[in-house]
C-alpha cells in the first residue's frame, strides 16, 4: 500500500512540476511603470497577508484555547477603549503608507509631459478585432496614406470547437498582423471603439483602457526589453469577446524601419497587385485563408451560416449570381444588421479573393468557372473610385 | 391601532425618499454634463467660442495638434482630416479641414462628434467653427465634402500639457437607397 | 370611515388559512419569511445550475458545451439571479421573520404590503425568465448591462421590466423594514437596545431606498436609448457610454454593501451566542455599520478606474475607497474580541459564522489590493475581480445566510437540525468555496479576462481545479435542501431557548414561534 501511495506520488510530479501552476502571479512586466505596479502590487499583498497572520492568528489561537472543554467560565467585558482606539489608528496609518507610494504612481501615470521622440498609434476597438493606425507613419510616397491595418485573431476554428484539432502553443493569443514598435521609445496608444465598449489590455504593459465609441483615451507606454507580448480585450462586446487578442512585438529602432519599409513595400506591390492578370488558383489560394480567419465565424465554414442569424453563403443567390451588389455588401455593410463594412480590414486583393472563393465554393459553381466568376481585384478598386 | 386614513409620517416621507432619488438618477444626466462642462474632465466641447484677443501679455507657447478620425460602425465613408499635425501658437487662431467621401450610391446622414485628450485640455480647446457643432450633415451620393474647422488653444491651457490629440468620430445616422428613374426613350 | 372605535385586543387567536389560498393572500410576517427564503433558495439553485454549467465549460480551455452567446448569458444571468433572485431576498426573508420578534412587535407595520413585496418577485423572475423562450435569448451582456452593448440588445425590454419590479418590491419592503422598527419596538427598547440584526437591515433599507430609484433611472434611460431614440448613452447623440457606468455603480456600490450589512448583523449575534459572551463594542458595531453606508456612497467609480478618468477623480475614489476598511476592520476586530476568552462551542451555525469572518476578510483583503489603483489597471476586468467578489458574497453573504438558517431553523420549525449533517454540509461547502475560488486569484493575476467563454492555455490547470470545487459546493447545496427538509419533516423537537448562550426576545418565545407572537409587547429590561 505504501508503494502504490509513493507511486501514485510520483505520478502527479510532473502534472505539478510544470510551469503553468506556477503562474499565479502578476507578471513584472517590461516597462518601468509596469515594473512600479508590480511592486506596489506585492507590497499592498505582503501588508494584507501581514494582516491575515496576525488576526487570524489571534483568532485561531482564541478559538483553541477558549473551547469550551478548555474553558467553561466565559468573561464578560464588552469594551476597552485604549486597545480600541488602537485599532482603529494603526489601519489607518498603514492606509495612509499604502496611499503615498499609490498615489506616486499614479501621478506618474497621469504626467502628460511629453518626451521627445514618441510615435502615436491609433487603436480602435471593433467586434471582433483591433484596428491600428500609425498617425506618423505613411505607406505611400505622398505621405497621405497612413500605415493602418486590422489584427484578427488567426486561431483555426477546428482547435476551439468542440477540440477536433490540437490547440498551439499561443491558443487564442495569434494574430494576423501584430503592433510592430521600437523599444525605448515613448508610445502613446490612442484609444477608441467603432461600435461598443472594448478595452485593450497589456499585462507586460501594465496598460489598460477601455474603448469608448466617440471618445479617446490615451495609454502611454515605452518597453525596455524586445520581445513578443499578448494581450486581450477586457470589456465584455458580444460574442467574440474572448477572441479578440492584441499582439504587440517590440523591436530595436533599426527593425522597426526595417519593418516600416516593407510595409512601404507590400503598399506599392499592392498598387501592381490590382492592376496585373490573375488566375482562378491565384486568388483561391489567399481567398480560403481570409474566408476563414474572417467570415468563417459567422458563416460558418461550410457556408451555411446559422439559421435565423447569419444568412447562408452557400446556394445564396447573390453570391451565384450578382457580384455587384456581393462587393457592394462587403465594402458597405448592410446598414442596421450585424453584417459590417470589410473595406477597412481587406485589401482590393483581399477582398477579391473572398469573394471568388465564396463564388466558387459549396457547389456554388456547377462546372468549371468562366471567367465571369472571378472576382478580381481590379472590379474592387473600380468600386472604390466609383463617383470620382 | 390606525383610525382612519394612513397617515404615518415616516411612510410618507420614505416614498417621498424613493421618488426623489428616482428623479435623482435622471438629474445625473445634466449633472454630469454641468460637472464636465465646468472642469473639463471627459474631453467634450460644449458649442463655438468667440475669439477674444487677450488684455494682459500672456506668454505664448507652441503646442502641438494632431488630429484623428474614426469612422463608426460601417458607414461607407472614407473620413480624414487633411493634415494631421499642426503646431500653433497659443491665442492664435488656426484654421484646417476634414474631408469626408461617400463611397456609396445611397444618401447617407452623418453626425460628427468630437473628444479631446488629455480630458483637462478640452478647456482650452476653444472651436470658433467646426463641422462638429453643425448637426446632422447629408453626404449625396459619392459627394465628397471639405469641412471646416477653426480653433485656437487658449493659453490658459494647463503648464506641462504639450501635445493635444482632437479626435472626430463619423456616426452614420441614416442610409437611404437612392431611386434613380430611369427614362424610357 | 368609521365612526365605530373596533377594539382589537379580544379577537380570536385563529391559526393560519387552510390550503394554498393562505400563500397566496398572507399578511403574517413569519409566513412571507418563510416564501422569501424559499423563493430564494430555489433562485440559489437556479443560479447555481447557471454557475454549473459556466464551470463545466470553463473545465477546459476549447468551446465544448456551448457557443459564447449562450455562454454569456448564462453569465448575466447567474449574476440577475443570484443578487436579485438569491441573496437579497434571502436577507428579506430573514427581516421578515426575525425584525418583530426580536423588537417585540406582533408583525411589520404594513403587512398588505409586504405581501405584495414578495409576490412582485416571482413575477419579476417570470419576465426575466421567459426570455429563454423568446428569439433572441436571455440577457448577454453581463448583471451589469452597460451601455452600448445593452442598449442593442434584443429583448432588453423585458430584462428593464423585470428589474423595475424587483426594485419596487425591495423599496416596499425597506420601507416597511424602516416603518416597523421607528414605530413598533417594545417599550423601552430605544435604538441602542436593539439587537445588531435589527440594527443591519435599519442601515440597509435607508440604502435601498437611496439607491433602488436610481437603479431603475439607469434602466429607464437605457429602454429610452433602445426603444425611444434618446441618447443618454450614445456619443452620436450628445451621450456618454461612460454616463451609465457612472449611474449605475452609484447604486451598484451601496448595492453590494445591501448584500453584506445584514450578514454583518447575523454573525455578531451568532458569534456572541456561541461563545456565550456578550458582543464586544455594541455600540462601536451600530456606529462602524452608519460608516461603512454613508462612505458606501463615496466610492462607486473604484469600479471605473479604467474609463480615462481624470488625475483627481481616481486619486479622490482610491483614498475613499481605502477608508472603509477601517469600520470594517474594527467589525472583525470585534467579533475576534467577543471570541477571546469566551466558552465556544463549534456548533454549525457557529463555524458558518466564523468561516464568514476569516473568508469574508480575506475578500476584504483582495478588496483593499483592488482599490490600489495603478494595481487595479491590472487586476481590473480579470478573473482578480470576480475571485474578490465571490468571496466576499459566497463565504460572505451566503454563508451568513447559511449560518442564519441553522441558528433560526429550530425557531421557525419548532426542530433540530441533524448536526452530523450540518457539519458535513459544513466542511463539503467550505472546502468547496476554496477550491473554487482561491484559484480564481492566480489566473486572474496571471491576465485572465473576465466573462471569457475560452481561455488561452496558461490557464488551464487551475481552471480545472476551480471547475472541480464548483461542482463540490454545488452538490452540496443539494445536501442542504436535504438537511432542511429532513428537520422540517423529521427533526427533533427544539426549546423555546434552543442555544444556551442565545440572547433576545426570538428566544423568549416557543419553538415553534406561534403564528401571532407578542400581540402584547413585552417589558424590556435595562
Amino acid at each position: 500500500m505504501k508503494n502504490k501511495l509513493k507511486l501514485l506520488i510520483l505520478c502527479l510530479i510532473p502534472f505539478f512540476a510544470s510551469a503553468d501552476w506556477l503562474d499565479i502571479n502578476m507578471p513584472v512586466g517590461v516597462t518601468d511603470t509596469s515594473k512600479e505596479v508590480f511592486e506596489l502590487h506585492m507590497l499592498i499583498f505582503w501588508v494584507v497577508v501581514g494582516i491575515g497572520v496576525v488576526v487570524f492568528g489571534f483568532l485561531f489561537w482564541s478559538m483553541w484555547k477558549y473551547r469550551r472543554s478548555n474553558n467553561k467560565k466565559p468573561a464578560n467585558f464588552t469594551e476597552n477603549h485604549k486597545l480600541e482606539i488602537i485599532w482603529t489608528i494603526v489601519p489607518t496609518v498603514i492606509l495612509i503608507l499604502m496611499a503615498i507610494p499609490a498615489s506616486m504612481t499614479l501621478k506618474k501615470m497621469y504626467d502628460h509631459e511629453a518626451e521627445e521622440g514618441g510615435i502615436d498609434i491609433q487603436v480602435t476597438g471593433r467586434q471582433w478585432d483591433w484596428q491600428y493606425k500609425y498617425l506618423d507613419e505613411y505607406v505611400d510616397e505622398n505621405n497621405t496614406r497612413n500605415l493602418s491595418f486590422v489584427s484578427t485573431l488567426i486561431t483555426p476554428e477546428d482547435q476551439y470547437k468542440q477540440n477536433r484539432a490540437k490547440k498551439d502553443e499561443n491558443y487564442l493569443l495569434e494574430v494576423d498582423k501584430a503592433v510592430v514598435v521600437p523599444i525605448n521609445t515613448p508610445i502613446r496608444f490612442l484609444i477608441t471603439s467603432k461600435d461598443v465598449l472594448h478595452s485593450w489590455y497589456m499585462s507586460d504593459f501594465a496598460v489598460k483602457q477601455d474603448a469608448i465609441p466617440g471618445f479617446i483615451n490615451v495609454a502611454k507606454t515605452k518597453i525596455n526589453v524586445p520581445g513578443i507580448y499578448r494581450g486581450n480585450c477586457t470589456e465584455l462586446c458580444g460574442e467574440r469577446h474572448a477572441f479578440m487578442p492584441i499582439v504587440v512585438k517590440a523591436v530595436t529602432a533599426d527593425e522597426y524601419e526595417e519593418w516600416l519599409q516593407t510595409k512601404r513595400d507590400e503598399h506599392a506591390e499592392l498598387v501592381y497587385l490590382t492592376e496585373k492578370e490573375w488566375t482562378l488558383d491565384e486568388l483561391l489560394g489567399q481567398g480560403k485563408e481570409i474566408y476563414e480567419k474572417v467570415c468563417a465565424s459567422c458563416h460558418q465554414l461550410d457556408g451555411k451560416g446559422i439559421p435565423n442569424f447569419y444568412p447562408a453563403l452557400a446556394g445564396s443567390d447573390i453570391v451565384m449570381n450578382d457580384k455587384a451588389k456581393q462587393i457592394e455588401i462587403l465594402m458597405e455593410g448592410v446598414y442596421g444588421s450585424q453584417m459590417k463594412s470589410y473595406a477597412d480590414q481587406l485589401n482590393e486583393v483581399e477582398m477579391a479573393s473572398v469573394i471568388t472563393y465564396t463564388k466558387v465554393s459549396w457547389g456554388n459553381v456547377k462546372s468549371e468557372p468562366e471567367t465571369e466568376e472571378l472576382v478580381i481585384p481590379k472590379d474592387i478598386v473600380d468600386y472604390k473610385n466609383k463617383g470620382t | 391601532m390606525a383610525k382612519g386614513p394612513f397617515q404615518n409620517k415616516i411612510f410618507l416621507w420614505l416614498i417621498s425618499a424613493a421618488g426623489i432619488m428616482f428623479f435623482f438618477s435622471f438629474l445625473l444626466v445634466p449633472l454630469y454634463n454641468v460637472f464636465c462642462e465646468v472642469t473639463g474632465l471627459n474631453g467634450k466641447i460644449y458649442g463655438p467660442s468667440d475669439f477674444l484677443k487677450k488684455e494682459t501679455e500672456v506668454k505664448e507657447r507652441e503646442v502641438n495638434i494632431k488630429f484623428l478620425s474614426i469612422v463608426s460602425g460601417s458607414a461607407p465613408v472614407v473620413f480624414y482630416p487633411s493634415t494631421q499635425n499642426l503646431t500653433v501658437i497659443t491665442d492664435n487662431p488656426k484654421g484646417t479641414t476634414y474631408i469626408a467621401e461617400n463611397k456609396s450610391n445611397k444618401r447617407i446622414t452623418v453626425r460628427i462628434v468630437p473628444s479631446v485628450s488629455p480630458g483637462l485640455a478640452a478647456d482650452s480647446v476653444k472651436k470658433i467653427q467646426c463641422f462638429c457643432l453643425d448637426g446632422d450633415i447629408v453626404l449625396e451620393p459619392y459627394e465628397k465634402q471639405e469641412w471646416q474647422l477653426r480653433f485656437f488653444i487658449d493659453s490658459d491651457l494647463r503648464k506641462n500639457v504639450n501635445d493635444v490629440y482632437l479626435s472626430y468620430t463619423l456616426f452614420e445616422k441614416d442610409r437611404e437607397e437612392i431611386m434613380v428613374m430611369k427614362h424610357e426613350h | 370611515m368609521s365612526a365605530v372605535v373596533e377594539n382589537h385586543d379580544h379577537h380570536d387567536h385563529h391559526g393560519p388559512q387552510k390550503g394554498i389560498w393562505r400563500w397566496f393572500t398572507t399578511t403574517n410576517h413569519k409566513d412571507i419569511g418563510t416564501l422569501y427564503l424559499w423563493f430564494s433558495f430555489l433562485a440559489f439553485l437556479v443560479g447555481g445550475a447557471f454557475a454549473m454549467g459556466i464551470r463545466a465549460e470553463l473545465f477546459e480551455p476549447g468551446l465544448q458545451l456551448m457557443d459564447p452567446i449562450r455562454y454569456n448569458q448564462l453569465v448575466t444571468m447567474h449574476g440577475l439571479i443570484m443578487i436579485f433572485g438569491g441573496v437579497m431576498p434571502a436577507f428579506v426573508g430573514l427581516a421578515n421573520w426575525l425584525i418583530p420578534m426580536q423588537i417585540g412587535a406582533p408583525d411589520m407595520a404594513l403587512p398588505r404590503m409586504n405581501n405584495l413585496s414578495f409576490w412582485l418577485l416571482p413575477t419579476a423572475f417570470a419576465i426575466l425568465m421567459s426570455t429563454a423562450f423568446m428569439e433572441g435569448g436571455m440577457p448577454g451582456f453581463g448583471w451589469t448591462f452597460y451601455a452600448p452593448l445593452s442598449t442593442n440588445y434584443p429583448n432588453v425590454a423585458f430584462f428593464v421590466f423585470a428589474v423595475h419590479i424587483m426594485g419596487i418590491s425591495s423599496i416596499m419592503g425597506s420601507i416597511n423594514v424602516i416603518v416597523t422598527i421607528m414605530n413598533m419596538r417594545a417599550p423601552g427598547m430605544n435604538l441602542m437596545k436593539m439587537p445588531l440584526f435589527v440594527w443591519s437591515w435599519l442601515i440597509t433599507a435607508y440604502l435601498l431606498i437611496a439607491v433602488m430609484p436610481v437603479l431603475a433611472g439607469a434602466v429607464t434611460m437605457l429602454l429610452m436609448d433602445a426603444y425611444f431614440g434618446t441618447s443618454f448613452f450614445d456619443a452620436a447623440g450628445g451621450g456618454d457610454p461612460v454616463l451609465f457606468q457612472h449611474i449605475f455603480w452609484f447604486f451598484g456600490h451601496p448595492e453590494v454593501y445591501i448584500m453584506i450589512l445584514p450578514a454583518f448583523g447575523i454573525t455578531s449575534h451568532i458569534i456572541s451566542t456561541f461563545s456565550r459572551k456578550p458582543l464586544f463594542g455594541h455600540s462601536s458595531m451600530v456606529y462602524a455599520m452608519v460608516s461603512i453606508a454613508v462612505l458606501s456612497f463615496v466610492v462607486w467609480a473604484h469600479h471605473m478606474f479604467t474609463v480615462g478618468m481624470p488625475l483627481a477623480a481616481e486619486l479622490f475614489f482610491m483614498w475613499a475607497t481605502m477608508l472603509i476598511a477601517i469600520p470594517t476592520g474594527v467589525k472583525v476586530f470585534n467579533w475576534c474580541a467577543t471570541i477571546f476568552k469566551g466558552s465556544i462551542t463549534y456548533e454549525t451555525p457557529m463555524l458558518f459564522a466564523i468561516a464568514f469572518v476569516v473568508l469574508f476578510t480575506i475578500g476584504g483583503f483582495s478588496g483593499l489590493m483592488l482599490a490600489i489603483t495603478p494595481a487595479d489597471f491590472q487586476y481590473h476586468d480579470t478573473y482578480f475581480v470576480v475571485a474578490h467578489f465571490h468571496y466576499v458574497l459566497v463565504p460572505g453573504s451566503v454563508f451568513s445566510i447559511m449560518a442564519a438558517v441553522y441558528y433560526w431553523l429550530p425557531k421557525w420549525t419548532g426542530n433540530m437540525y441533524d448536526e452530523k449533517l450540518g457539519k458535513l454540509h459544513f466542511w463539503l461547502s467550505f472546502i468547496g468555496v476554496n477550491v473554487t475560488f482561491f484559484p480564481q486569484h492566480f489566473v486572474g493575476l496571471a491576465g485572465m479576462p473576465r466573462r471569457y467563454a475560452d481561455y488561452s492555455l496558461q490557464f488551464a490547470e487551475w481552471n480545472a481545479v476551480s471547475s472541480v470545487g464548483a461542482f463540490l459546493f454545488g452538490l452540496s447545496q443539494l445536501l442542504f435542501l436535504y438537511i432542511v427538509l429532513r428537520t422540517i419533516f423529521v427533526g427533533k423537537k427544539a426549546t423555546s431557548q434552543v442555544w444556551e448562550g442565545a440572547d433576545g426576545l426570538e428566544w423568549t418565545v416557543d419553538s415553534p414561534a406561534p403564528y401571532h407572537s407578542f400581540e402584547t409587547p413585552p417589558k424590556i429590561n435595562g
